[in-house]
C-alpha cells in the first residue's frame, strides 16, 4: 500500500490556543502592576478571619460534628489551601458581592466573641442577610456577584469558572448575577455527605460502591434526627 | 466565518489548498470510525480520518468540568465553532424542529411531535467521551422483529452473523461482565470480571423481588476496567464517567484512534466534510472539506481522495452529509446514495420515563458512588412475546440520582433556601442526598419513515437555518407511536408500583401520583414536570432522544427500501460504506454502541477483502488516485 505520503502537522487548535493563553499569562505575571498575585486585597486582620472561621463552623453545623475542620490552625487542605485561606477568599467575594457585608461580617465576628462563642438563634437571625450567602459559599463554594466585578483581579484569581472571561452577559443567571465558584472540590457539601465525594475524584478501591458506606451500620443503629419537612425552620 | 456556499469557498474546489490521499478515507473519528481505522491499518491499508472537531486533552477537560457550574454532559469539552452540536440545555440550538409548539409550556403531544433530545459530540473520540460505558449486545430477536413479532423491520443479518464480531469488540474494548449480566446468553465469555451492582441496585432490586414486581436487578456488561488492562487502570469509582472518566478506566474511542495512529492512520482534526463527489462511473471520487485547522476563520477547502470511502459521522451528521452532497459533483439532487429515498428516514432514539423521589428514612441508597450511569438494571422487558404488543423496556437505577456532579450541591442549596442552618442543615444535606432515587426506563422505538432528518435546499424557506459555516442545520420530524407509548405506560405504571412498595415520596415530599388514566395523560402532557405548576412539579417526565440516535441510513437486502447492504455498502456507489448506529433497523432498549462497533469491524474485514481481491496479482501500492497540482500533500 502507499506509505510514502508525509505525515501531516497534527498540532490541533486546542493545543495551539492553550499555548497562546499560557504565553499571555506568562507575560502578565512578569508585568509590574498587573501581576495577579499582587492584587490580592485583605479586608481584615488575621485574627478577624480566625473568628469568622469559627462563626462559619457554627452556622454550617460543622463545629459540633467535625471540631477540627474549622479550627484555624488544625486543618490543611490539598494544595496547601487551609480553611483559613478559603475564609479569606469567601470574605473577599462576599464583600465584592455587597459592600455592606464588610461591616456585617466584622459585626458578626465581634458579637460572636461576646457570646463566648456560644451564640443563640437570635444571633443567626440578626445577621441572616450575610449568613445566608456565607452558608452558600461554604456548602456550594459559590458566591453570587454583580456583573461589574467580573474582571476584578480578586474574582479572576479566586473563581476558576470566571477566569479569562470579560463579557458577563452570557454568564448571568436568571437574577442577572454572576456565580463565582471558589473550588468545586472544597464545597462543604462533600464533607456533609459522608458517603460520597466530589465527582471526578477517586472514590476508593474497585467495587466500593456495592456496599453501604462504612458508617451506615453505626448510623442505622443510632437514633438519628428525622428528615425535616420541607417547610421546617431552624429552632435554636 | 465565510459561508461554505459562497463563491469564495466553492471556487476553491478547483484548486484545494490541501490534498489528502489514502486507500481509505473515513469521515468521523468516533467509536466506529476509530475502530475501523485501527482494523484497516492493521491489515496494511493506508487510512486517513477527517474529523470535524478537535482533539481532547483529558486533563484540561477535567478542569473545565470542575469549573462548569451546570455539570452537563458536554461540560468538559470545547466544541469548535465550525462543528456545532445540540447543546445540553437546548437541543434546538442545533436541531430545527418546526412542528414543535412555539410555546415551550404547551402540553406535550408526543404522537404529533416530541422534542428530539438526541445528543452527540463532534470531537476526536466522538460521543464516546461522555457515554455511559455500557457494552450491551442486542438480542437475537432484535434482528428479526418483523419475523418474530410482526412489527418493525428485519435486519439483513442475523445475530449469528455478528456474534463473532461482538466477541472481538468485547475483547478490543475490554468488557467486564459475567453470567448474571443482562445479555442474550449467560454463556458469553467476557474478558474481565463483572462490575458489581451498586448498593442502591441491590436495595431496590431486593424490594422489587420481595414485592413480586419482577426479578432482582442484574449487573450490566461494562466497558470499564474491572482489572488493569490494555494499559488502562482499574475503575476506582470517580463517579463522573458521564461525562468523563478522569483516569481512562472507561473505554472511549480515543483508545483505538491512538492505536490506529500508531499503525499509520492519519487523524486530521478540525476538517469539516461538506461535499462528497461522484465520478461518471458512479463511484465516489473525493470528499471536499473545510480545513479550519489551517485557518480557523477562512477554513480553506481541502480534498480527500482514496479508493474506498467510509462515512462514520454519527446518525445525524452522516445523513446530513449525504443530503448536503445532493445536486453537485454528479450527486443526484436527492442526495448521495439516496435512490431509495431512505437517507435520513427511520430516525430512532429511545423514549424515556424519568422518575425521581426520596426513599423512606430506613432505606438510604447512598447514590453518587461508583459508575454514575447505572451499574445494574432490570431485565424482564428486554425481549419476549410482549413485543408483539408493546416496546422493549430497560429500567435501571441511576447512581447519579437527581443530577450527576451537582445533585448534592442542589440539595444543600434547597436546604439553605428553606432557612436551615447549623447541625440541622448538615443533617438535612447528608440524609436527603442519601435518600435520592432515580428510576429511569428507556423504551424502544420502531423505525418509522416519517421520523426523519431532512435538509432544506432553499435558503428562503423558514426552516433553512444555517450553522456557523453556512450549512443548513438538520430539520427533524419526530413522534412516538402507540407501540412505544404503550411501552412507556407499562414502564410508568411499574415505576409507580415500585415507588409505592418502597414508600418513595415525590421531591415535594408528597405521595406519588396514583396510576390512573387521568394522571398518565397529565404525565404525558408534562404537567408533572412544569415549574409553572409548583404544587405538582414532581420532576416526573416523558422525554425522547437521549443517548441513542439511529436508523437514518438503514441496512437491508432491497435497494428500493434500504440505503446500504448487509456489509454497510451503498447500493448506489460501490466504493462507499456508511457505518454506525445509522444502519440500525431496530434499537431494542439497550445501549447501542457495541453493535455499531461490531458492524464496523465486520465491514472493515469486508473492505479489506474487497481491496485484496481486487488487487490480486498486482501490488496494491500501485493503485493510483487522482493527484491535484498545487495542492499540499498530507
Amino acid at each position: 500500500m502507499r506509505t510514502n505520503i508525509p505525515m501531516p502537522d497534527n498540532v490541533d487548535l486546542q493545543r495551539r490556543t492553550t499555548l497562546k493563553k499560557l504565553s499571555v499569562l506568562a507575560a502578565l505575571s512578569v508585568s509590574p502592576g498587573i501581576a495577579l498575585a499582587a492584587v490580592r486585597t485583605e479586608a481584615y486582620d488575621d485574627d478577624v478571619y480566625k473568628v469568622l472561621l469559627k462563626v462559619s463552623g457554627w452556622i454550617t453545623g460543622f463545629s459540633t460534628r467535625y471540631r477540627d475542620l474549622f479550627n484555624p490552625n488544625a486543618m490543611l487542605l490539598p494544595g496547601n489551601l487551609s480553611y483559613l485561606q478559603l475564609m479569606r477568599d469567601i470574605t473577599t467575594l462576599l464583600i465584592l458581592s455587597d459592600r455592606r457585608h464588610k461591616k456585617a461580617l466584622l459585626r458578626a465576628a465581634n458579637a460572636f466573641q461576646q457570646t463566648n462563642e456560644k451564640p443563640d438563634d437570635d444571633f443567626y437571625q440578626s445577621e441572616a442577610h450575610v449568613f445566608t450567602p456565607l452558608l452558600r459559599a461554604w456548602y456550594l463554594s459559590q458566591v453570587e456577584l454583580p456583573p461589574d466585578v467580573l474582571t476584578h483581579p480578586d474574582v479572576q484569581r479566586i473563581c476558576g469558572n470566571l477566569r479569562g472571561h470579560t463579557d458577563p452577559t452570557p454568564l448571568l443567571n436568571d437574577q442577572g448575577k454572576l456565580i463565582g465558584q471558589i473550588s468545586y472540590d472544597e464545597a462543604l457539601t462533600w464533607q456533609a455527605c459522608t458517603f460520597t465525594k466530589p465527582s471526578a475524584t477517586c472514590g476508593g478501591p474497585f467495587g466500593y460502591w456495592q456496599d453501604p458506606p462504612p458508617d451506615h451500620k453505626a448510623k442505622a443503629n443510632r437514633q438519628t434526627t428525622a428528615i425535616p419537612p420541607s417547610d421546617s425552620k431552624q429552632n435554636a | 466565518m465565510i459561508p461554505t456556499y459562497s463563491e469564495e469557498i466553492l471556487s476553491q474546489e478547483n484548486n484545494p489548498s490541501e490534498h489528502i490521499e489514502a486507500d481509505v478515507i473515513i469521515v468521523g473519528a468516533g467509536v466506529v470510525g476509530g475502530l475501523m481505522a485501527w482494523r484497516l491499518s492493521q491489515q496494511g491499508l493506508n487510512v486517513a480520518i477527517l474529523e470535524a472537531g478537535a482533539e481532547v486533552d483529558r486533563v484540561k477537560a477535567i478542569e473545565r468540568y470542575k469549573n462548569d457550574l451546570q455539570k452537563d454532559a458536554n461540560s468538559p469539552y470545547t466544541m469548535m465553532p465550525w462543528a456545532p452540536i445540540p447543546e445540553d440545555s437546548d437541543p434546538l440550538s442545533y436541531y430545527v424542529q418546526p412542528k414543535l409548539p412555539k410555546d415551550k409550556h404547551a402540553p406535550q403531544e408526543p404522537k404529533k411531535q416530541v422534542a428530539f433530545d438526541g445528543y452527540f459530540m463532534r470531537l476526536v473520540g466522538g460521543t464516546s467521551w461522555h457515554w455511559t460505558g455500557h457494552a450491551e449486545r442486542l438480542f437475537p430477536n432484535d434482528f428479526r422483529m418483523k419475523d418474530a413479532y410482526g412489527v418493525g423491520k428485519n435486519w439483513p443479518i442475523r445475530y449469528e452473523d455478528i456474534e463473532p464480531y461482538y466477541r472481538e469488540v468485547e475483547d478490543a474494548w475490554g468488557v467486564a461482565g459475567g453470567p448474571d449480566c443482562i445479555a442474550p446468553s449467560p454463556d458469553i465469555k467476557y474478558p474481565m470480571p463483572e462490575v458489581p451492582r451498586s448498593y442502591s441496585d441491590k436495595v431496590i432490586g431486593n424490594e422489587v423481588a420481595e414485592n413480586d414486581l419482577g426479578p432482582d436487578s442484574q449487573p450490566l456488561p461494562h466497558c470499564r476496567n474491572s482489572i488493569p488492562r490494555d494499559g488502562r487502570p482499574q475503575c476506582c469509582g470517580n463517579s463522573s464517567c458521564l461525562p468523563i472518566c478522569p483516569i481512562g478506566a472507561k473505554y472511549d474511542a480515543s483508545v483505538h484512534v491512538e492505536k490506529a495512529k500508531k499503525l499509520g492512520t492519519r487523524v486530521l482534526s478540525n476538517r469539516v466534510a461538506y461535499q462528497v463527489a461522484v465520478d461518471h462511473q458512479g463511484d465516489i471520487s473525493g470528499i471536499y472539506y473545510r480545513n479550519f485547522d489551517a485557518d480557523p476563520e477562512k477554513g480553506p477547502v481541502g480534498l480527500a481522495t482514496g479508493t474506498t470511502y467510509i462515512l462514520a459521522a454519527h446518525a445525524v451528521e452522516t445523513a446530513r452529509l449525504m443530503l448536503l452532497s445532493g445536486g453537485r459533483h454528479n450527486v443526484p439532487e436527492t442526495g448521495l446514495g439516496n435512490a431509495s429515498d431512505q437517507v435520513g428516514r427511520n430516525l430512532m432514539g429511545f423514549a424515556n420515563i424519568n422518575s425521581i423521589g426520596y426513599t423512606p428514612e430506613d432505606k438510604p441508597l447512598y447514590p453518587y458512588r461508583g459508575p454514575v450511569s447505572a451499574t445494574g438494571a432490570f431485565g424482564q422487558w428486554r425481549d419476549g412475546a410482549f413485543r408483539k404488543d408493546y416496546a422493549s423496556i430497560a429500567p435501571f437505577i441511576l447512581n447519579s440520582a437527581f443530577k450527576f456532579g451537582i445533585g448534592p450541591l442542589n440539595q444543600a442549596e434547597e436546604g439553605i433556601k428553606q432557612g436551615l442552618w447549623g447541625p440541622e442543615l448538615l443533617n438535612y444535606v447528608n440524609k436527603r442526598t442519601a435518600h435520592q432515587l432515580n428510576l429511569h426506563s428507556t423504551i424502544e422505538m420502531l423505525p418509522i419513515p416519517e421520523n426523519r432528518v431532512t435538509l432544506p435546499k432553499d435558503p428562503n424557506r423558514s426552516d433553512y437555518i444555517p450553522d456557523s459555516i453556512g450549512l443548513p442545520r438538520p430539520v427533524v420530524n419526530f413522534q412516538l407511536d402507540d407501540y412505544t407509548l404503550k411501552g412507556c405506560r407499562k414502564a410508568w405504571s411499574w415505576h409507580l408500583k415500585v415507588f409505592d412498595a418502597i414508600g418513595v415520596k415525590t421531591v415535594l415530599d408528597t405521595p406519588m401520583p396514583a396510576d390512573t388514566d387521568k394522571n398518565w395523560e397529565a404525565f404525558v402532557k408534562g404537567e408533572f414536570n412544569d415549574p409553572a405548576k409548583p404544587k405538582q412539579n414532581y420532576q416526573l417526565s416523558l422525554t425522547s432522544g437521549d443517548a441513542v440516535i439511529a436508523g437514518t441510513v438503514c441496512m437491508g437486502d432491497d435497494p428500493k427500501t434500504a440505503v446500504v447492504n448487509a456489509h454497510c455498502q451503498s447500493f448506489d456507489h460501490n466504493n462507499l460504506y456508511v457505518v454506525g448506529t445509522a444502519n440500525y433497523c431496530s434499537v431494542g432498549s439497550a445501549s447501542p454502541s457495541l453493535t455499531a462497533a461490531a458492524l464496523g469491524l465486520r465491514t472493515a474485514d469486508h473492505i479489506a477483502k474487497q481491496v485484496f481481491n481486487r488487487e490480486t496479482g498486482t501490488q496494491v501500492s500501485e493503485i493510483k488516485t487522482k493527484s491535484i497540482q498545487g495542492a499540499q500533500q498530507v
